[in-house]
């Protein structure tokens, strides 16, 4: 993709759709990976370990999007 | 395990779930490469950085595997939520699989066959870029 075809892109309704998609994107590829790893380390807290990774992931995937 | 006793549900399961890992180690990438779009000259090297003939293969079988995770996902919906299953019956032996056959074997074969199409489909477009890069 051209850079100015990213930057007629750089408005409120493409990043409103980014952001429900990366959001969307983030919740469900979390609770895929909780379910497959819970299957193979059952009573481990799997959440504890994913969830700081994902928001932080998460948060800064935002910065484009919200900058 | 041998493979010819994995039962055609049993290998979408699996293809399912190394579908779904692949995805999210794309997503990390993806989300990597585009944290760049805010600076023009960043960018402009990581489109001409990534316009190479392993990245079109990689992204050809990143979409394979996103229409397979999409398609299958649709079918898991329909029949966790019971659509296109039989009735139940009394538990009779032999038992019966309801899921390997009637209509949700029918919806298998669906989604195979749609699968197959857009696979057809990304391999031709593929095979168009790098025609185009040799030129």
């Amino acid at each position: 993709m051209s850079w100015e075809k990213v930057k007629s892109r750089a408005n409120e309704g493409w990043n409103l759709f980014y952001f429900l998609l990366l959001s969307a994107v983030m919740i469900h590829s979390y609770e895929g990976v909780k379910r497959v790893l819970s299957e193979y380390f059952p009573g481990k807290p799997i959440s504890r370990l994913l969830i700081p990774i994902w928001v932080s992931v998460y948060l800064w995937a935002l910065i484009p999007i919200m900058g | 395990m041998s493979l010819r006793k994995v039962k055609l549900e049993r290998l979408l399961y699996y293809l399912q779930r190394i579908t779904g890992l692949s995805l999210v180690i794309y997503l990390f990438a993806h989300l990597v490469e585009t944290s760049n779009r805010t600076d023009p000259l960043k960018w402009s090297e990581t489109v001409s950085f990534l316009d190479r003939t392993p990245f079109h293969l990689g992204l050809m079988l990143l979409v394979m595997a996103l229409t397979f995770h999409g398609l299958n996902g649709i079918r898991l919906i329909l029949l966790e939520n019971g659509f296109s299953l039989p009735r139940p019956t009394q538990p009779v032996y032999p038992y019966r699989k309801a899921i390997s056959s009637g209509i949700p074997r029918i919806l298998t074969i669906f989604l195979l066959l749609l699968f197959s199409l857009v696979a057809l489909l990304v391999v031709k477009e593929f095979y168009g870029v790098i025609s185009c890069q040799r030129t």
